[in-house]
C-alpha cells in the first residue's frame, strides 16, 4: 500500500508515510466536524418529544449541552492542530527534497544532454510542477481522500441505522461517480486536443519571434498575424469545447447528488406517514441530506486540478527515470593515450552517427578530426570525454575503459574548449577560477594573461573584479572564448578537447586567441575538431571522418599527396583564402 | 479597479458576458439557498401536529427543494460558461495584441529581448488571467451576497438566535482578517519573491552544469540553488508554523455553530416554552450558517488571483513600453539607389557612449562598400541603421535623396535585402521558404535562384526535394545549407540594395566555398554595404570604411589604405599572420 502510494504519487518513502498520516488526520478531522451533527442529534432526541408534549420538560438542560459542547470543542481543537501539522508542515520538507533530488539528478545526466536547448525550459516547468504539487498535496489531495472515506463511513453508518432512508439518500453517489468515470475518458481526449492546439500557438509565436527579421524584411507582418490569428481562434474553439464538456459532466454529477435530498424527503415523508420511521430519524436524514455531499461537491470542483495532477506527476517521474551515468572513481591511468576501438554510436538508436571507428590519439601529440559537417567529428570528440555512452565498441584512456569510470572523475583529466561558453554572474576572477578552485589570484591572472584576457579586462571599470552579468551577457563572443581558454589553462589537464572554430570565432582577435591556444595545448593529448585545413598542416595525425566512418588517416603531408578527401579540402580552401 | 478595465479591453464583443456571469452567479447563490428554506417549511409542517401532516405539501416542498437545488447548479454552470467565454477571449486577444505590438517594433527591439523571454510573456502571462476572470470574478458576487442575505435571514427569522450566530461569525472573520492582513500580505510578497528566486537559481544551475561537471565545481551554482531551496522551505515552514493556532481556531469556529446555537436555544425555550418554533428555526440556522465559512474562504483567494492577473497584464503591456514603432511621414517612393549618411550619430538606449559618432559617407548606385574595424567599433551598428533597425539620434540617412523617415516601411523593405548571420528558416517546406522572398515567383525563377545560391546539389540529395519540410521528420539542414537557402530567398527578392554581414557562421570548408559563390551572385550589380571580417574578400570593393570607436578612421580602396600605413595596414598584417597559424605540439608563435 505504502509502496503503491509512493510510486503512484511520485513521493519519497518518508513523503508517502507523511501523506498517509496527513490523510488519516484529515479524515479524523472530518469526523470531528461531524461531531456537531451527533451533538445536534442528541439534542433532537432529547427535545423532539416535548414538541408534542410541552409539559414534559427534557431531562438535560442548557448546562449539560454547554459542557458537552465545550468538551467536543477541546477534542476537535486538538485534532485540528494535529491535522494542520501533519499536512502543512511535512509537505514542505517533501517538496524541498523533491527539488534537491532533481538538482542531484540533473547533475548526473550525460553531459551532452545539456547541449539540447529546451533543458532550462524543462527545468522551470518541473520547478513549477513542484510548487503546484506542493499546493495540491497540502490542500486538495488529503481532502479528497478524507472526503471519500468520510462519505463512505457516514453512508455505512446511516444505512445500517435505517436502510430504506439510507438507500434513498446515498443511491446518488455511485451514479455520480459513474458519470465522472465516463467523463474522465472523454475529457482525456478533449484535453489532448487543447494541449496540441496550445502547443501550435506557442510554436507559432516562438517561430514568429525567431524569424522576425525575415517577416519584416519581406513585408509579411500582416500575413503572419493572419496565420497566428487562425491558430488562436482554433485554440479558442477547442478550449470552449473542452471546458464545456468538463462543465456538463461535473455539473451533471453535482445535480445528481442533489437528487438524493429530494428522494430522501419524499421517501421519508411516506415512511413517516405510514409510521415506519419516527420523526427523529426522519429529521436526521433531512438535516444530513442537505449537507452530507458538500465535501464531495468541493472535490468535484477541484476535479480538473486533480486530473491534471497525473500530468505533473508523470513529468516529474519522467525526469527521475532519465538514464544517468555512473562508474568507479578509481582512475589512475599510466598514460593519456585515447583509443577508439570499433566505436558505434547513435543518438536515437536509428541513425548511426559513428559507424565503427578505430584510431589512437597519442599522448603529447595533436590529433585533428576533419571532414564535412555532419561527418561525425564533433560527436567523436565528445564521446572521448563520455558526453554520451556509446552503443558498442570501446573507448580507452591509458588502457582503461571510460564507460566504467565516473564521468566527473574522468573529466578531471580533460580541458574542454568549445564554442559555447557558460559564464556565471560573478567576477571575471571567479569565472576563471572555476578552472581550479584553489588557484591564487596571482595564478588566475597569469592564466588570464596567457589567454590574452588582460587587454579587455583592463578596460572594464573594476578590472578582474567586474561582475559580468547573467551568463556573462556583457561580454563579446571573443572575450568569452578567451575566458574559457584561461579556465582551461588554469586547469592544466592532460587531455585537451578543442573546437578549432573557437580560434576564429572572433575574427578581429583571432591572432590573440590563437596564441592562447598554442600555449594551452603544448605537450598534451590534443583532440581537435578542425575546420581550416591549413591550421592542421602541422598536426601529428589527421583523421578524416565522413558519414560516420574514417575515410583517411595519417600525417597531413602524407594525406595531401594522396589526392583523397583531405587533399581536396585543402586545395579548395587554398583557393578560397587570398 | 484598473485591472478589470484593462482586461475588458481584450474581451472584444464579449464584454457583456462578464456582468451577465456575475448576475447569474449571484442569482444561483440565492437559488442555492432556497432548498434550506423548503426544508425549514417541511420541518414546520411536521412539527405542527403529531402524526398529522399533509403528505402532498411535503412532497411539493421536496420537489421545490430539488428544483431550486438543481436550478442553482445549472445557473452557476451557465454563469461560469459565460465567464469562461470571456476569459478565453481575453487570453487569445492578449496574445494577439501583444504579438501585434511586438511585431511592429523596430528590429533593434529584438536585440535586447531574447525570443524565449518575449514568448514567455506573450504566451504564459495570457494564461495567468484565466483563474481570476473565469472563476473568481463570477464567484465574487456570491461571496458578497451570500453572507449578506443569510445574515438578514438569520436576524429576521429570529433575532435572538441571530445574535448568537454573530459570535462565531465575528470571531472567524476577525481571525481571517488577522491572517490576511498586513502580516499575511507581507508573507505573500516574501513567498512570491523567494519562489521566483528559487526558479531563477534553477535555470542558472542547469545552465552551469556543463561547467560544473567539466571542472568538478559543485560550489558555485549548486550551493546557491541549494540555499534558495532551503530558504524557501524554511520561510514557508515558519509561516505555516506561525499560522498553526489561528488557522486551526478558524477551522474549529466555522464548524461550531451548533455548539453555541443549541445551548442558546435551550435557554430561549426555557423562557418561552415554544419547542416547535425554536427547534424549527434552529434547524434552519444550522443549515444556513456554514455558507459563511465558504464565502470567507473564497474571498481569501480573490485578492491573490487579482494581483497575479494584474501583474500579468502589466508585464504584457509594458513589454514594448520603452520603444516606439517606426514613424514615417511622407511615404515617398524610392527611384534612385544612391545612399548617403550625413553626420549620423547613434547611442544605444541607456548608454551615453555613441556607438556611431558623426559618420558621413555616400555611395553611388551599384557601388560596393565594406565596413571594417575591431569588434565594438560600430560597423554592425552602422550597417543595421540603413534598414532602420534603430532610429538615429542625429544626422540623416538618405536613399536616392529621400530621408529614411519619409520612406514607407514597406517601400524601404522592398528595396533592401539584408543577409545577416542569424538567418532563420521557417518550419515549412523548402519551396515555401524560398518563395517567401517573392510570392509570385515562377518555378523557373525559383530554379534559377536555387542554382545561383548553390543549393541544387544538396536539394537533389533530399528524398522529397523542394517539398521537404524543415524541422519535421528529422530533416535538419546544416548551418551552411540553411544559409544558402536564405540566400536563394534573397536572390529571388532581387532588391537593389543589399546589406550584408559577410561572416559565415562557422561552416565546413566545402560549405564556405559555396556560400561565398552564392554571395557573389547575390550582390552582382547591386548597391552593397557589407560588414567584412576576412579582409581577403574585400580587396576589390569600391571603398573600405575603417571604423574605430564609432568614428570613421580611414576610408579608401584597399591599395590606398595600405599606402597610408594606418589602422588598416595593421589589421591587414594581423590577418596575414592569423591565416598562417597552425595547430601543433610545438608552439609556433
Amino acid at each position: 500500500m505504502l509502496n503503491y502510494i509512493q510510486r503512484r504519487l511520485a513521493l519519497s518513502k518518508k513523503g508517502a508515510k507523511d501523506f498517509v498520516k496527513g490523510t488519516f488526520w484529515t479524515t479524523i478531522l472530518n469526523i470531528a466536524i461531524m461531531f456537531t451533527a451527533f451533538y445536534t442529534f442528541i439534542f433532537l432526541k432529547e427535545y423532539i418529544p416535548s414538541i408534542f408534549a410541552p409539559d414534559i420538560a427534557p431531562a438535560k438542560g442548557a448546562g449539560y449541552f454547554a459542557l458537552l459542547a465545550l468538551a467536543l470543542l477541546v477534542v476537535s481543537w486538538i485534532i485540528a492542530v494535529i491535522q494542520y501539522r501533519s499536512t502543512f508542515s511535512t509537505i514542505y520538507d517533501e517538496s524541498a527534497n523533491r527539488r534537491l533530488n532533481l538538482a542531484e539528478k540533473l547533475r548526473k545526466l550525460p553531459l551532452a544532454f545539456f547541449g539540447e536547448k529546451n533543458l532550462s525550459d524543462l527545468t522551470s516547468t518541473i520547478m513549477a510542477d513542484s510548487t503546484d504539487l506542493e499546493h495540491t498535496f497540502s490542500h486538495a489531495v488529503p481532502q479528497l481522500f478524507a472526503s471519500i472515506i468520510g462519505v463512505i463511513l457516514i453512508a455505512i453508518g446511516m444505512i445500517s441505522y435505517n436502510w430504506q432512508l439510507g438507500l434513498a439518500l446515498f443511491w446518488v453517489v455511485p451514479v455520480a461517480t459513474l458519470i465522472l468515470v465516463i467523463s474522465k475518458k472523454k475529457q482525456g481526449r478533449g484535453n489532448k486536443n487543447i494541449y496540441e492546439k496550445k502547443r501550435e500557438v506557442t510554436q507559432e509565436i516562438q517561430e514568429g519571434l525567431e524569424t522576425i527579421q525575415e517577416i519584416k524584411s519581406y513585408n509579411n507582418e500582416a500575413k503572419y498575424m493572419a496565420g497566428l490569428s487562425k491558430k488562436l481562434d482554433d485554440y479558442e474553439k477547442n478550449l470552449i469545447k473542452g471546458e464545456l464538456l468538463t462543465g456538463v459532466f461535473v455539473n451533471g454529477a453535482q445535480s445528481v447528488l442533489k437528487l438524493g435530498l429530494a428522494t430522501v424527503i419524499i421517501a421519508g415523508a411516506s415512511l413517516y406517514a405510514a409510521g415506519k420511521v419516527d420523526l427523529f430519524t426522519y429529521l436526521i436524514f433531512l438535516v444530513l441530506g442537505a449537507k452530507v455531499f458538500d465535501p464531495v461537491n468541493e472535490v468535484f470542483n477541484n476535479l480538473a486540478a486533480l486530473f491534471y495532477l497525473d500530468i505533473r506527476i508523470n513529468r516529474v517521474r519522467e525526469m527521475e527515470n532519465l538514464p544517468i551515468q555512473s562508474g568507479t572513481t578509481e582512475f589512475n591511468p599510466t598514460n593519456y593515450n585515447i583509443e577508439f576501438r570499433n566505436v558505434i554510436f547513435s543518438y536515437d538508436n536509428d541513425n548511426q552517427v559513428i559507424q565503427g571507428i578505430n584510431f589512437v590519439a597519442n599522448q603529447g601529440e595533436v590529433t585533428a578530426l576533419v571532414g564535412p559537417s555532419g561527418g561525425g567529428k564533433t560527436t567523436a570528440a565528445k564521446l572521448a570525454a563520455r558526453f554520451w555512452d556509446i552503443d558498442s565498441g570501446e573507448i580507452l584512456i591509458g588502457g582503461q575503459d571510460i564507460s566504467k569510470i565516473d564521468p566527473e572523475t574522468l573529466l578531471k583529466h580533460f580541458s574542454v574548449v568549445f564554442q559555447d561558453v557558460t559564464l556565471f554572474n560573478a567576477s571575471i576572477l571567479d569565472n576563471i577560477r572555476i578552472g581550479r578552485q584553489d588557484a591564487t589570484d596571482h595564478q588566475v591572472i597569469e592564466a588570464a594573461k596567457l589567454a590574452q584576457c588582460d587587454e579587455f579586462v583592463s578596460q572594464l571599470h573594476d578590472g578582474y573584479k567586474t561582475i559580468i552579468g547573467e551568463n556573462g551577457d556583457t561580454l563579446s563572443g571573443g572575450e568569452r572564448q578567451r575566458i574559457s581558454i584561461a579556465r582551461a589553462l588554469l586547469k592544466d589537464a592532460p587531455i585537451i578537447l578543442l573546437d578549432e572554430a573557437t580560434a576564429s570565432l572572433d575574427v578581429e582577435n583571432e591572432t590573440k586567441i590563437q596564441r592562447g591556444i598554442s600555449e594551452l595545448i603544448r605537450n598534451k593529448t590534443v583532440l581537435v575538431i578542425a575546420h581550416r585545413m591549413r591550421t592542421v598542416s602541422n598536426a601529428d595525425q589527421v583523421v578524416v571522418l565522413k558519414d560516420g566512418k574514417i575515410v583517411e588517416s595519417g600525417r597531413p603531408q602524407e594525406l595531401r599527396s594522396r589526392d583523397g578527401v583531405f587533399a581536396k579540402m585543402v586545395n579548395r580552401q587554398l583557393a578560397e583564402v587570398i | 479597479m484598473g485591472t478589470l478595465k484593462k482586461l475588458q479591453k481584450y474581451m472584444e464583443g464579449r464584454k457583456i458576458l462578464l456582468p451577465g456571469a456575475i448576475i447569474l452567479s449571484a442569482i444561483s447563490t440565492l437559488t442555492g439557498m432556497l432548498p434550506f428554506i423548503f426544508i425549514w417549511l417541511i420541518v414546520k409542517e411536521l412539527f405542527a401536529s403529531q402524526n398529522e401532516f399533509s403528505l402532498g405539501l411535503v412532497n411539493t416542498y421536496a420537489w421545490a427543494a430539488l428544483a431550486t437545488a438543481v436550478g442553482g447548479v445549472i445557473l452557476y454552470f451557465v454563469a461560469l460558461s459565460l465567464s469562461h467565454l470571456a476569459a478565453f477571449r481575453v487570453e487569445v486577444t492578449m496574445r494577439r495584441k501583444a504579438m501585434e505590438r511586438v511585431i511592429s517594433m523596430p528590429l533593434g527591439f529584438f536585440d535586447n529581448n531574447t525570443s524565449g523571454k518575449i514568448r514567455k510573456i506573450i504566451d504564459e502571462d495570457a494564461s495567468i488571467t484565466h483563474t481570476f476572470l473565469a472563476h473568481q470574478l463570477p464567484d465574487l458576487a456570491g461571496t458578497i451576497l451570500m453572507p449578506l442575505v443569510s445574515l438578514t435571514l438569520i436576524l429576521v427569522v429570529d433575532w435572538q438566535l441571530g445574535l448568537a450566530c454573530l459570535i462565531p461569525i465575528v470571531v472567524s472573520t476577525a481571525l481571517m482578517g488577522f491572517m490576511m492582513g498586513k502580516k499575511g500580505q507581507h508573507f505573500m510578497k516574501q513567498y512570491m519573491t523567494s519562489l521566483e528566486e528559487m526558479n531563477n537559481e534553477a535555470v542558472e544551475y542547469v545552465r552551469g552544469i556543463p561547467v560544473v561537471k567539466v571542472f568538478q565545481q559543485t560550489v558555485f551554482s549548486f550551493k546557491s540553488f541549494y540555499n534558495s531551496i532551503i530558504r524557501y522551505k524554511e520561510m514557508v515552514s515558519s509561516y505555516t508554523h506561525m499560522w498553526e493556532k489561528p488557522m486551526s481556531a478558524y477551522t474549529e469556529i466555522i464548524h461550531s455553530f451548533a455548539y453555541i446555537l443549541i445551548p442558546f436555544s435551550i435557554l430561549i425555550i426555557g423562557k418561552t416554552g415554544d419547542y416547535a418554533g425554536i427547534i424549527t428555526n434552529l434547524l434552519l440556522y444550522l443549515l444556513v450558517t456554514p455558507v459563511f465559512a465558504q464565502s470567507i474562504m473564497k474571498s481569501m483567494y480573490l485578492n491573490q488571483a487579482l494581483g497575479q492577473a494584474s501583474e500579468a497584464i502589466n508585464r504584457s503591456e509594458n513589454l514594448t513600453k520603452d520603444y516606439k514603432p517606426l514613424a514615417t511621414s511622407n511615404k515617398r517612393e524610392i527611384s534612385n539607389h544612391d545612399i548617403t549618411f550625413e553626420a549620423v550619430s547613434f547611442a544605444y538606449p541607456g548608454t551615453d557612449k555613441k556607438a556611431v559618432d558623426n559618420v558621413s559617407f555616400s555611395m553611388k548606385k551599384g557601388q560596393k562598400f565594406a565596413l571594417v574595424g575591431p569588434s565594438g567599433s560600430g560597423k554592425t551598428t552602422v550597417a543595421r541603421l540603413l534598414p532602420r533597425f534603430r532610429e538615429i539620434d542625429k544626422g540623416s540617412i538618405k536613399i536616392g535623396g529621400i530621408d529614411l523617415n519619409e520612406i514607407g516601411q514597406d517601400e524601404l523593405m522592398k528595396n533592401i535585402s539584408f543577409v545577416f548571420q542569424n538567418t532563420k528558416l521557417f518550419r515549412r517546406s523548402l519551396l515555401e521558404n524560398i518563395k517567401y522572398g517573392n510570392e509570385n515567383a515562377s518555378m523557373q525563377d525559383i530554379k534559377k535562384a536555387l542554382e545561383l545560391a548553390q543549393c541544387n546539389e544538396f536539394i537533389s540529395r533530399l528524398p522529397n526535394g523542394l517539398e521537404t519540410k524543415i524541422g519535421v521528420d528529422g530533416t535538419y539542414l546544416s548551418g551552411g545549407e540553411q544559409q544558402r537557402i536564405a540566400l536563394a530567398r534573397a536572390i529571388l527578392k532581387d532588391a537593389p540594395i543589399i546589406v550584408l554581414d559577410e561572416a559565415t557562421a562557422f561552416a565546413d570548408p566545402e560549405n564556405e566555398h559555396l556560400i561565398h559563390k552564392a554571395l557573389q551572385k547575390l550582390t552582382e550589380g547591386k548597391t552593397v554595404l557589407m560588414i567584412a571580417h576576412r579582409l581577403s574578400s574585400i580587396t576589390d570593393v569600391d571603398s573600405i570604411i575603417v571604423l574605430n570607436d564609432g568614428k570613421i578612421a580611414e576610408q579608401g580602396t584597399h591599395q590606398q589604405l595600405l599606402a597610408q600605413n594606418g589602422i588598416y595596414t595593421k589589421m591587414w598584417r594581423e590577418y596575414q599572420k592569423s591565416i598562417k597559424w597552425t595547430i601543433s605540439k610545438e608552439s609556433v608563435c
